[in-house]
């Protein structure tokens, strides 16, 4: 418990990030199946 | 320099989220690739930079959540003996810190001259303690704001998101204008999903003001102000949402809708600048408040150049995610308009043929 009250920061920090990582892997599919959609190939 | 700073970001995010090639175009890879990056720096900068305050920074702390409660100090070494050091933090205010408490090892790195930030409380003797270190020689930090604390952080997330649900709304009434003048269902599909992203920052800020509230002042809704707008801003997009699903004909709703967003425009600038400025709340910037709001106050005490530097990434990255959502809504919206427009010409092209009806049961 310590731990997470110590490094809480770091805690958020890394919630945060995963958070981002989700929605970033997630845009990209939806990009990915857009440009499949419109027939484009990517730049 | 402040202004040059933060408003350079968000002007820069803002033309980049319309280049190259507009809302409508696919963004090219170096661009997703910028808004990937600038968020990615973003979050890792806010949680990573630490807190340095200074004793009198801590001693508000203290005055605030009483005699237990500890803060990070950043101190030079002065002088260093067995189990205590002298330190001076960037007010040149010196002070005694007992680190009997803190390893062996880290005792023995702060020599003269060290630069430290100290998690530091009340000793009993009336001096402090050092319960462990923070970072030793940090090359960034970040100010103690004693009301706020670590709690500040959240601010790089919320105030962008806040201010893209208005900058939404002005795009939004942008392009509903273009319909209105012009016809082109095009621009009301822009509109239409600048405003439903637009809604989602505001759920954005309101979650991440609630959370950060509830820390702060001790309850998730308090009903000051600015919480008061931003209900109300969420009820007016809320409003449009259900507006736009309970009309079926999609001429007919590109127009009331697109009225709609001109018309709330004003009320809603209301809301988000004016109304939260003319009342007393707990937001800066409230009526008797010290500061018309930190970011936008030009007394650049309100912001130090790190955070002026963070607010500037946290515009420009939520501005670029802000544009990249719009662009695949946009793009996604226009495909299923020319599915729907291909099958209508389809059906228009088949000779008409009588419905065949079986017989049930003979």
């Amino acid at each position: 418990m310590d731990f997470f009250v110590e490094n809480s920061i770091y805690v958020t920090l890394v919630i945060a990030g995963m958070i981002l990582l989700g929605l970033l892997v997630y845009l990209n599919r939806i990009e990915a199946r857009l440009r499949k959609l419109e027939g484009e190939k990517d730049q | 320099m402040k202004y040059l700073v933060v408003g350079g970001a968000l002007v820069g995010g803002i033309l980049l989220g319309f280049r190259p090639g507009g809302l409508s175009y696919p963004k090219p890879r170096w661009w997703r690739w910028l808004a990937m990056l600038s968020l990615a720096l973003l979050v890792f900068l806010s949680f990573w930079i630490p807190t340095g305050g200074t004793f009198g920074g801590a001693e508000m702390v203290i005055i605030g959540r009483g005699h237990e409660a500890a803060s990070p100090v950043l101190v030079e070494v002065i002088e260093a003996n067995e189990g205590r050091i002298t330190g001076q933090d960037e007010n040149e205010q010196k002070a005694t810190i007992d680190i009997s408490s803190l390893p062996e090892a880290t005792r023995s790195e702060l020599t003269p001259g060290t630069s430290v930030i100290l998690q530091l409380s009340k000793s009993e003797n009336g001096g402090y303690a050092a319960l462990r270190v923070i970072r030793m020689n940090p090359s960034i930090t970040l100010p103690l704001l004693p009301a706020l604390e670590e709690r500040a952080r959240n601010l790089y997330f919320h105030v962008p998101s806040a201010w893209l649900a208005q900058l939404a709304w002005f795009i939004a009434f942008a392009y509903a204008i273009l319909f209105l003048r012009k016809g082109r269902l095009e621009d009301d599909i822009k509109a239409s999903s600048t405003a439903a992203v637009g809604a989602l920052f505001c759920v954005l800020a309101t979650v991440t003001g609630s959370i950060w509230a509830k820390f702060n002042w001790g309850s998730f809704w308090n009903w000051d102000p600015r919480q008061v707008s931003i209900f109300i801003v969420l009820a007016i997009y809320g409003a449009w949402f259900a507006l736009r699903s309970a009309i079926s004909s999609s001429e007919q709703r590109a127009r009331v809708s697109s009225i709609y967003l001109v018309l709330l425009a004003l009320p809603v600038t209301f809301f988000i600048f004016v109304y939260p400025r003319i009342t007393a709340g707990l937001h800066p910037g409230a009526e008797g408040s010290p500061t018309v709001g930190p970011v936008i106050d030009p007394n650049e005490i309100w912001l130090n150049p790190t955070k002026q530097a963070l607010f500037a990434l946290g515009f420009f990255a939520f501005s670029l995610l802000f544009f990249w959502m719009v662009n695949l809504s946009v793009r996604s919206r226009m495909i299923d308009r020319k599915r729907v427009a291909s099958s209508e010409h389809r059906k228009e092209a088949m000779p008409h043929k009588a419905p065949e009806i079986e017989a049930i049961g003979g």
